[in-house]
């Protein structure tokens, strides 16, 4: 699944632990979501998109 | 491959070197501890029976203390304290990354102590001539005490720490677990049968615990390097 999460965390100037640590969750599993090699769970995509105030649809797109 | 990408990559290369070091420092020491510990203690018994100490017993004692008060002095001394990535921290996400690394390493390293005690315990203490590998089990003695101990440690090793560990680890992390643990299974519900009737067609010894807890283990772990790295 394609996603912006990269773009949106180097908009903030966040590392990748940074943005791990902001979701509690590892820094290998951020990278793994940014390349597309992992899919969050909802609760995660849910809270990847509280934390950029965005919809899950404006950040992740299944459409590929 | 953005700037942040190679400052990630470079932080978290000095935070595992810290890491390593606070990590193999500590198996090490409690290794030797453990190890001066237990020779002071069999010392001191033999001592007793043998009804009051020497002057040489004592020296020997002493001199065994003493090479614990080093042991312990060193490893104070040594004990990396603050953390590279200590200062460099730019947020309140790479305090909590640091605070996730370093639970997970305690988490390995305590691990790594238990695995290192029940070793010793057994290898000091065995008293039969029984072997896992070769299977002969009747031959297998231990002290009925330090046997409680070691089947406590067992279930805490085998049993506790893989439980507490998966509350620890994310999603990701997880799906890498289950992975493992769904190989491990597989190869033991599909080779002990396999084994069991090459064994009756003559080809192979009968099967053995010892051999499929190994098949188990080693399936997981094969299985989870695939996970770590194809997944």
């Amino acid at each position: 699944m394609k996603n912006r999460l990269k773009v949106l965390r180097a908009e903030r100037n966040w590392s990748q632990a940074e943005l791990a640590g902001r979701l509690d969750v590892s820094r290998q599993a951020v990278n793994a979501i940014e390349t597309g090699k992992h899919d969050p769970s909802l609760p995660l995509a849910f809270r990847i998109a509280r934390l950029f105030d965005m919809r899950i649809e404006e950040i992740f797109d299944d459409e590929v | 491959m953005m700037k942040s990408d190679l400052d990630d990559m470079a932080a978290e290369a000095a935070e595992s070197a810290y890491l390593w070091k606070r990590a193999a420092l500590g198996i090490i020491g409690a290794i030797a501890l453990v190890f001066i510990g237990s020779m002071v203690f069999g010392y001191l018994s033999v001592v007793i029976e043998n009804g009051g100490p020497s002057l040489t017993d004592l020296g020997m004692i002493s001199a065994m203390v003493l090479a614990a008060a080093v042991v312990a002095y060193g490893l104070w001394r040594l004990w990396p304290r603050t953390s590279p990535a200590e200062h460099l921290a730019t947020g309140p996400g790479e305090v909590r990354t640091r605070q996730r690394n370093r639970a997970q390493m305690l988490f390995i390293g305590v691990a790594a102590i238990m695995g290192a005690m029940i070793g010793l315990a057994t290898g000091f203490f065995d008293q039969g001539d029984g072997s896992l590998f070769a299977g002969n089990w009747e031959e297998l003695r231990l002290p009925p005490l330090l046997a409680i101990g070691l089947a406590a440690m067992l279930l805490g090793a085998f049993l506790a720490l893989p439980l507490y560990g998966f509350r620890m680890i994310d999603d990701y992390k997880r799906e890498h677990n289950f992975v493992a643990f769904t190989g491990g299974c597989l190869s033991v519900l599909s080779a002990f049968p396999v084994w069991a009737v090459l064994h009756a067609g003559g080809f192979v010894p009968p099967p053995h615990a010892f051999g499929i807890f190994a098949i188990a283990y080693v399936s997981m772990l094969l299985s989870f390097l695939y996970a770590r790295w194809r997944l």
